[in-house]
């Protein structure tokens, strides 16, 4: 009996919440929302004026396929804009599946932090959101219409995604953005993408100092700057090393596996950059089935010879980059982390990081193996 | 009702317990007890109202006090005449005098001998009494005819009140000279045994249950031939007294549940019982609560098994239905055929069905909470598909699932109430016409039809007809709840669930065991099943005295 | 009642009792005051604790299993012990209440940013005393099936392998917290484990041979629940990052995308309403031991009842997650030293009671 009026009572207060309910709205009923799937921030052409943003959102429509909508406004942010495209559009706009985040090369330029912070500050916004930067103008990239593709907004995530895997690109979103940009031993990275005629493509690695864009990676170096930033497995790489006989030479190395490993060694005392010695060990392993060059492979001989070859034109060209990213006063290889790992807590407060990473001595060696050459011995 | 009950039985029959109860409907009859004419049958019938419980209780008492008197009233004839026995002497004219108005009831008697018999005539096998009656005490004289009752199929009957139990069951009462004798003439009567509809198996007996608690008993004893197998009958019904026999296994049964269970039985009353699935809401711990308590079945085997377990089982006459106990929540979720397949087939129905349960009871729920809600947790290749799914329905999420879920529901029960061709039409009808054309009339959205129709399906795969609808009944709060409040308020019924099921006793054992209380072994035969050599002790839940069952060492 | 608490259920009472909404926080409350390499500090807390429940380990033996409030009424008169049963019981159902409505709050901001947080409220009050009203024995058993739905959860910290290194964790042994050391700070994170004393009055009511093992296999489950989460945070967030957010663990989960259903956080952080109802019903229990010694003769259900209205007055008392924050904090401090002074007090009264008796003492009986 007790039971029966225990009961009664919970559903008499359950419905009477629920009556005193109905008055709220936070219902989010799919079909009368627009999904923000990605956000194009810059700051507006030809104005200097670095208030305003030009903020553009692309929202898909599940029909026809492929199409969407795309709002464009500028605001004092993207929080403010986010309300202007709810006045124009009939849906409320939200921003739960939004997927990606692209910044013109201007506003990376001035600094991106306060950016991703409403975004990560946001509840309903996720941490896997790619943050991407565009080489140009992201309004307009965003607004175009990409014939032969899907959507502008789920071509660049494919993009993405696709390089990711074959590891052209490192993996950015808003929490790796933020990770790094919070720690003190690393900076971020992301993609970098530009609009071709007919497609976009992806234009190399921009490398931040704190949250401003200083440096990008070409394309052609990508590979080079993934060798040094962290290990990875992957399906194909291209490496295309110099004229060398009088020849250009190309290896497709095929399942590649490859390993880094940073060793600092620094005196007690730090006096300066010059005090810290960084070692980067680069073990590449990988299979190769398509070789153009003088060299016979079938000969282990030969073989030996194109892996020295390789090693050698990793550590020139590694340590080109690394050096141009020192000029920089660039850490987006986390050497920083490693530096910190190998001193007591006050000594790498008391450093200053940053204005150390010029002076530093690097030390980069490869080991380069063939693991086999594939099905035909000739 | 009471009209018939009067006009054949005889309302007095049983009139003196009920006597008392008859105080309390009519006092006026006070005629003294032999009272009961057809008149008083008459008056029953007037005022006849279903018998009173609590004068039952009392009736004894008053039984005494009134003598009886009041006794014609019951209508309904409360039978259990244990107060009257001490009052009306066991003879003929008062036997007969209980079964007034009683077309079926014959008498016959040896002019020869002066023995006479009374039986039901419908009750009883003609063929046996025919070899056993009349042609042993055709022309014997009175003699030969006391030689011939001191047999051992003659049992004495001591009180009227015995006597007219044993008419009652099925027996023929033989006077001669002043004592009286029973004799079992007991007809069966009903179907024979043949397959159950509602628990088939693939792999294994095909057996089932039937109306005729004679045949189940002896299906029973068939299997288990252990003298050992207890079988204790009791009456339960006031007015229908039906039979029902508590069976368990001494020395594996816990004393303590075998009492608990026999003292429910007694303390029933309840005018009628017709179904097993009917007493066991009489006699469960928690009536109030939206789950069946304890394990109901129609398969031979299954009770076997129940019982070597070390649970107790009782049969009701007249159901195919056998019910044990103590039962746990999660045996509802078991059926015999896991133990007929190799073990790991078994583990993976076991589990498919706690996965069945699962979506049964989240699917839709979660459907509307996140649909109305958490729209950020589809992915969004299947958000698109569902945007446009959805977007010509009208209505929000909840009311649409609902409507659906209704259907679904319609569909079911009339399927189940229609001759099996029909309901197959009408499913097929139903199911593919309605939901193809709601979708096209923009009505629902199809994704919303996939997730109706697989908790509908995923419903059934729950051996356990009483809980799969049980579990169908609380989907409805939850995708309420879920669409008010989406994710918390499904959080919340869950919770109020949880706390129900943990809440919940089975003959004061817990009815979430092995969870809580916690015990690993006997996860080995609830979630999974274990292979053979695992299963090496009963349930913990039976607490039974003897608690290991697999003595084999590997 | 006739059924004793079992070890099992003793172990998901405290684990239920001890985990509620703070560990979201959790990651970044101890980057915060620890520093770097915190879940070596959260170890050294999780000793203290240990220490503090063998406290009441010892109270169990020199008691004789008898249950705190016999040993307290033995030796201190009823009309003292009235009102400190009175305000301990208030102070409990505070901090069940207090806890119940940090988590509404934090719902609020994820998913129902209009809705009324009290409404919220209601509804786990509604249900706290549905599960309060059954008893412990089978609060117990609530527990169990609730502890199945929620820490479950943890193990989706395996899925954050690919993005974890070992290097952001630093050597550096508890450097770099916001304001340094002090005992605040510690005391801050300690009160994550706030809960177990529990266990003091769970005595009367567990089985006495498994109930210490229960406690004591509990209370490591919830450690290493915690150093679980926190080592993946460690890894996964850098610390200057872990400073800097509120939550965590609700990052943490959404991150997680699954082929068919993406970010995680959404239900992982509901299923969490489980053990914030179980931290209100457990604290609510207390409350009522208290009371029902305060008032033996009240009405079934009815002390149930009020302590279920205390708590929705208590609880609509916050009404934004600063204050929440702040309240909690406080009183889950005056909870430590509860936790620490009560056991305590009691071992010396029982001490106390066994010397001053003859070798055989009746136990209950006033002295």
């Amino acid at each position: 009996m007790n039971e029966m009026r225990v009961c009664c009572l919970l559903l008499l207060a359950l419905t009477s919440a629920a009556l005193l309910l109905t008055g709220c709205r936070d219902e989010k009923i799919i079909e009368r929302m627009g999904f923000t799937r990605t956000v194009a921030l810059d700051f507006p052409e030809g104005e200097e004026d670095k208030t305003k943003l030009k903020v553009t959102i692309s929202i898909p429509k599940s029909e026809p396929v492929n199409a969407r909508i795309v709002l464009t406004t500028i605001a004092q942010s993207n929080k403010e804009a986010r309300i202007m495209f709810s006045r124009q559009n009939n849906r409320q706009i939200v921003s739960g599946q939004l997927r990606t985040v692209m910044f013109g090369t201007k506003l990376a330029k001035d600094g991106i932090w306060k950016h991703i912070d409403t975004l990560v500050r946001d509840p309903s916004i996720g941490s896997k959101v790619n943050v991407v930067v565009v080489n140009g103008n992201a309004n307009a990239l965003l607004q175009r219409t990409y014939k032969q593709f899907p959507s502008t907004g789920e071509y660049i995530e494919d993009l993405v995604r696709t390089e990711r895997a074959s590891t052209e690109i490192p993996i950015s979103n808003l929490h790796t953005f933020s990770r790094d940009y919070f720690d003190d031993g690393i900076d971020p990275v992301t993609p970098l993408i530009k609009e071709s005629k007919e497609a976009l493509s992806l234009d190399g690695i921009a490398l931040f100092r704190d949250d401003t864009y200083v440096m990008r990676v070409e394309p052609q170096k990508s590979l080079l700057f993934n060798f040094l930033h962290k290990n990875f497995v992957t399906g194909e790489v291209v490496m295309a090393m110099p004229v060398q006989d009088g020849e250009q030479q190309r290896v497709m190395l095929s399942f590649v596996a490859s390993n880094r490993k940073i060793k600092i060694r620094h005196p007690k005392t730090i006096r300066g950059g010059k005090d810290i010695t960084v070692n980067i060990h680069l073990k590449i392993r990988g299979e190769v089935l398509e070789y153009h060059g003088k060299l016979n492979l079938q000969k282990s001989s030969d073989q030996r010879e194109l892996e020295k070859r390789m090693k050698a034109y990793v550590e020139k060209e590694t340590k080109l980059l690394v050096e141009k990213m020192q000029k920089q006063r660039l850490d987006p290889l986390g050497i920083g982390q490693h530096a910190r790992n190998s001193m007591r807590y006050a000594q790498w407060k008391k450093l200053d990081w940053r204005e150390m990473i010029p002076d530093l001595k690097f030390n980069i060696t490869a080991d380069v193996k063939i693991k086999d050459i594939g099905k035909l011995q000739t | 009702m009471s009209d018939a009950t009067s006009g054949n039985s005889g309302p007095n029959t049983d009139s003196e317990q009920f006597g008392s109860s008859t105080d309390n409907n009519g006092p006026a009859p006070d005629s003294g007890q032999h009272a009961p004419t057809s008149e008083d049958g008459g008056t029953t019938a007037a005022t006849g109202q279903p018998q009173n419980i609590d004068a039952a209780q009392t009736a004894s008492a008053a039984g005494t006090g009134s003598a009886g008197g009041s006794a014609p009233s019951d209508g309904n004839g409360n039978a259990g005449a244990q107060a009257a026995a001490p009052l009306k002497p066991l003879t003929m004219e008062n036997l007969l005098r209980e079964f007034n108005n009683t077309m079926d009831l014959k008498y016959r008697d040896f002019p020869a001998n002066g023995v006479t018999a009374v039986y039901l005539q419908y009750m009883i096998d003609a063929d046996q009494l025919y070899r056993t009656l009349v042609l042993p005490f055709s022309g014997v004289t009175d003699e030969m005819a006391g030689k011939l009752l001191e047999q051992a199929i003659f049992e004495r009957a001591n009180t009227l009140e015995d006597a007219v139990y044993a008419i009652l069951y099925g027996s023929a009462v033989v006077f001669s000279g002043d004592r009286a004798y029973k004799l079992d003439l007991t007809r069966s009567i009903g179907r024979s045994i043949e397959q159950t509809e509602t628990e088939t198996v693939i792999a294994g007996p095909h057996d089932g249950f039937v109306e005729n608690i004679v045949e189940n008993l002896a299906l029973l004893r068939k299997r288990l031939r252990s003298s050992h197998l207890k079988t204790v009958s009791l009456a339960v019904g006031e007015v229908t007294k039906t039979q029902v026999v508590v069976t368990y296994i001494e020395g594996i049964a816990n004393q303590e549940f075998v009492g608990k269970v026999t003292e429910r039985l007694k303390s029933i009353e309840f005018d009628a019982i017709y179904e097993a699935n009917m007493l066991v809401q009489l006699i469960d711990d928690n009536p109030n609560s939206f789950f069946p308590q304890f394990v109901v079945t129609e398969r031979p085997d299954a009770i076997c098994s129940k019982l070597t377990a070390g649970r107790v089982v009782i049969f009701v006459d007249g159901s195919p239905s056998a019910v044990s106990a103590p039962s746990s929540f999660f045996e509802f979720f078991t059926s015999p055929d896991d133990y007929y397949q190799r073990w790991h087939v078994g583990t993976a129905l076991r589990l498919l069905r706690i996965v069945g349960f699962i979506i049964t009871v989240g699917f839709t729920a979660f459907y509307v909470s996140v649909t109305t809600f958490h729209y950020e947790m589809i992915p969004h290749k299947m958000l698109l598909n569902l945007t446009k799914s959805r977007s010509n329905v009208p209505f929000p999420p909840l009311y649409e699932a609902l409507l659906m879920e209704t259907t679904i529901e319609l569909l079911r029960e009339a399927g189940a109430r229609l001759p099996t061709k029909i309901g197959q039409t009408i499913g097929i009808v139903g199911g593919i016409v309605i939901g193809q054309a709601a979708v096209q009339a923009g009505f629902t959205s199809n994704v919303l039809i996939i997730a109706v129709a697989s908790s509908a399906i995923a419903s059934f795969v729950i051996p356990s007809y009483v809980m799969s609808a049980s579990i169908r009944l609380i989907r409805f709060p939850l995708i309420f709840l879920a669409g008010i409040w989406g994710n918390f308020g499904l959080m919340v019924g869950i919770a109020f669930i949880v706390i129900h099921l943990s809440g919940i006793t089975n003959l004061g054992s817990s009815y979430m065991s092995p969870i809580a209380p916690m015990n690993l072994k006997d996860w080995l035969d609830t979630f999974i099943r274990g292979p053979f050599s695992s299963l090496r002790y009963r349930p913990s839940q039976v607490k039974s005295p003897n608690k290991q069952k697999n003595k084999m060492r590997k | 009642m006739s059924e004793k608490l079992n070890g099992y259920h003793v172990a998901f009472i405290i684990v239920m009792i001890e985990l509620d909404v703070t560990v979201f926080s959790l990651p970044r409350i101890l980057a915060e005051n620890l520093g770097t390499n915190g879940w070596i500090g959260l170890l050294l807390l999780s000793a203290i604790a240990f220490a503090n429940l063998g406290l009441i380990h010892l109270f169990h033996r020199v008691g004789r299993g008898r249950s705190p409030f016999e040993v307290a009424e033995q030796s201190i008169p009823r009309l003292l012990l009235k009102p400190a049963y009175i305000l301990l019981a208030v102070f409990w159902i505070t901090i069940g209440s207090f806890v119940c409505k940090k988590y509404v709050l934090i719902y609020q901001m994820v998913a129902f940013p209009t809705t009324n947080a009290n409404l919220l409220y209601v509804l786990l009050a509604a249900l706290a005393f549905y599960l309060l009203i059954k008893g412990i024995y089978n609060i117990g058993k609530a527990m169990t099936i609730f502890f199945y739905f929620t820490v479950p959860a943890a193990l989706f910290a395996f899925y954050f392998k690919g993005q974890w290194e070992l290097y952001r964790f630093t050597p550096f042994l508890l450097k770099g917290g916001t304001e340094g050391h002090s005992l605040k700070n510690w005391l801050e994170v300690y009160t994550i484990f706030v809960g177990y004393e529990i266990s003091l009055f769970l005595i009367p009511f567990a089985e006495p041979k498994s109930l210490f093992k229960g406690v004591y296999f509990g209370h490591s489950l919830t450690t290493s629940v915690y150093v679980l989460l926190i080592i993946v945070s460690y890894g996964f967030f850098s610390f200057e990052q872990l400073q800097a957010m509120m939550y965590p663990l609700l990052n943490l989960f959404s991150y997680i995308e699954l082929p068919f259903l993406n970010r995680l956080e959404n239900l992982i952080f509901t299923l969490f309403l489980f053990s914030n109802l179980a931290s209100l019903v457990l604290f609510g229990w207390m409350a009522l031991m208290a009371l029902r010694r305060a008032f033996p003769k009240a009405r079934k259900n009815m002390l149930e009842l009020i302590l279920i209205a205390a708590s929705l007055g208590i609880g609509s008392y916050p009404k934004i997650l600063r204050d929440s924050e702040i309240m909690l904090r406080v009183v889950l401090y005056l909870e430590t030293a509860i936790a620490f002074l009560l056991p305590a007090v009691l071992l010396v009264l029982a001490v106390y009671q066994a010397r001053g008796k003859t070798p055989k003492p009746e136990s209950g009986t006033p002295v």
